[in-house]
């Protein structure tokens, strides 16, 4: 009685030419999903600073309305004025102004002084809502006129920071 | 000159094409697949259009709260060759289509940044529009003298007056925002507009200046 070709023992090398194009195929898996990872995490990364930005810009365009605790007056010629002594404005005054669902954040006023330097407006070292950032930040600006006690007018720009609320 | 023997009785054979060819036909399979599936079986773009007209909504609604000045605009949804339904809560909106390839309906949501006062026509509610939000607020919180509007601002100097007003803005919204949690604003029909509105409540200092607080108002009602 004949073997069967299963049971048969005498064993061969398996042929040279299919390994090398299984090689390719498998490179050509780990390029694919490589590259696809890469392209979803981008993406997601480029989502996220875009919806930081959002946030950021919102609040900068909410904060400088005429209805802002930061602005004090304003004409025609420098509709965004704040005033220098803003030492009282409380986190509790930005939140009533612009609560950003989601999102907390962090207002500095700079203005340049004589030599073009720019300084931070005493009052707003620490003008933050909620906590402290602990993740990726974005932060929009916008120019703004500010108005010291003596009447003099120098520009600056108002810089809010934006992070995601912890939970 | 012996015969050579049929291709069935050959013995000699071996079994390559149990191990890596088979192998190597999978793995190429799979990967066409995987490919193919992504490129033209998938469901991004239609998510990806359902994501942009979210997008668009919130937009317009986060954009009526910029506003300085009181205003009341008509939204129209975007025209499209598909029907597609939207709801909206006070923390999402959220855009939904029929015609997935895997799942039967695509959905899309887009956060808000602000919270707005969402006055969906179905429900009994005191007041929808601005205009009887000023009614509401003459009759409940005023005592028929202040009505937070321009006209009838409320008196900073009545603390205890500003913060049950302002309180009672933030229970309404709180009020709301839980049961549009459950039962969201659904427009069905994406042809009829809904009304975004910017409300200003004065309050007026001492000496006359006017302090104003913006809402947003969402509502289906057609302005007079």
């Amino acid at each position: 009685m004949k073997p069967s070709f299963i049971g048969d023992k005498r064993g061969v090398s398996e042929e040279f030419t299919s390994l090398p194009a299984l090689m390719v195929v498998m490179i050509g898996f780990a390029l694919f999903f490589a590259l696809m990872a890469t392209t979803y995490v981008t993406y997601h990364q480029k989502l996220d600073e875009k919806e930081l930005y959002e946030a950021a810009h919102h609040a900068v365009l909410k904060l400088t309305l005429p209805e802002s605790p930061l602005i004090s007056e304003g004409d025609t010629d420098t509709p965004l004025i704040v005033s220098a002594s803003i030492s009282d404005i409380s986190a509790n005054d930005l939140t009533e102004c612009c609560n950003l669902t989601g999102y907390d954040y962090r207002v500095k006023i700079y203005y340049y002084d004589e030599q073009g330097e720019k300084r931070l407006l005493p009052g707003t070292e620490n003008l933050f809502t909620g906590t402290h950032s602990s993740g990726d930040t974005v932060s929009a600006s916008r120019k703004i006129a500010v108005k010291f006690a003596d009447g003099e007018i120098r520009y600056g720009k108002i810089v809010v920071t934006v992070w995601r609320k912890e939970g | 000159m012996s015969k050579s023997p049929h291709l069935l009785d050959d013995i000699r054979g071996i079994v390559a094409w149990l191990i890596s060819q088979i192998g190597l036909l999978l793995a190429a399979g799979v990967l066409i697949a995987s490919i193919a599936s992504l490129t033209f079986y998938s469901d991004w773009q239609k998510e990806a259009e359902a994501k942009a007209i979210a997008s668009e909504i919130a937009t317009a609604i986060e954009t009526m709260d910029l506003k300085s000045e009181s205003n009341i605009t008509p939204y129209v949804f975007p025209f499209k060759n598909y029907h597609y339904n939207v709801t909206i809560s006070t923390e999402y909106v959220t855009v939904m289509r029929e015609g997935g390839t895997f799942t039967d309906v695509i959905t899309a949501r887009e956060a808000l940044l602000i919270k707005p006062f969402i006055r969906p026509a179905a429900w009994d509610l005191a007041w929808n529009t601005s205009e009887e939000l000023y009614d509401f607020l003459w009759r409940t919180y005023g005592g028929r003298q202040y009505a937070g509007n321009d006209t009838h601002p409320f008196p900073l100097n009545n603390e205890n007056l500003v913060k049950q007003v302002k309180q009672y803005f933030s229970d309404e919204l709180a009020r709301t925002a839980l049961q549009l949690a459950r039962q969201p604003l659904r427009i069905e029909d994406t042809n009829e507009p809904i009304f975004l509105e910017k409300a200003l409540i004065y309050f007026k200092h001492g000496n006359g200046d006017l302090d104003t607080m913006g809402i947003v108002i969402i509502h289906q009602e057609v302005p007079s």
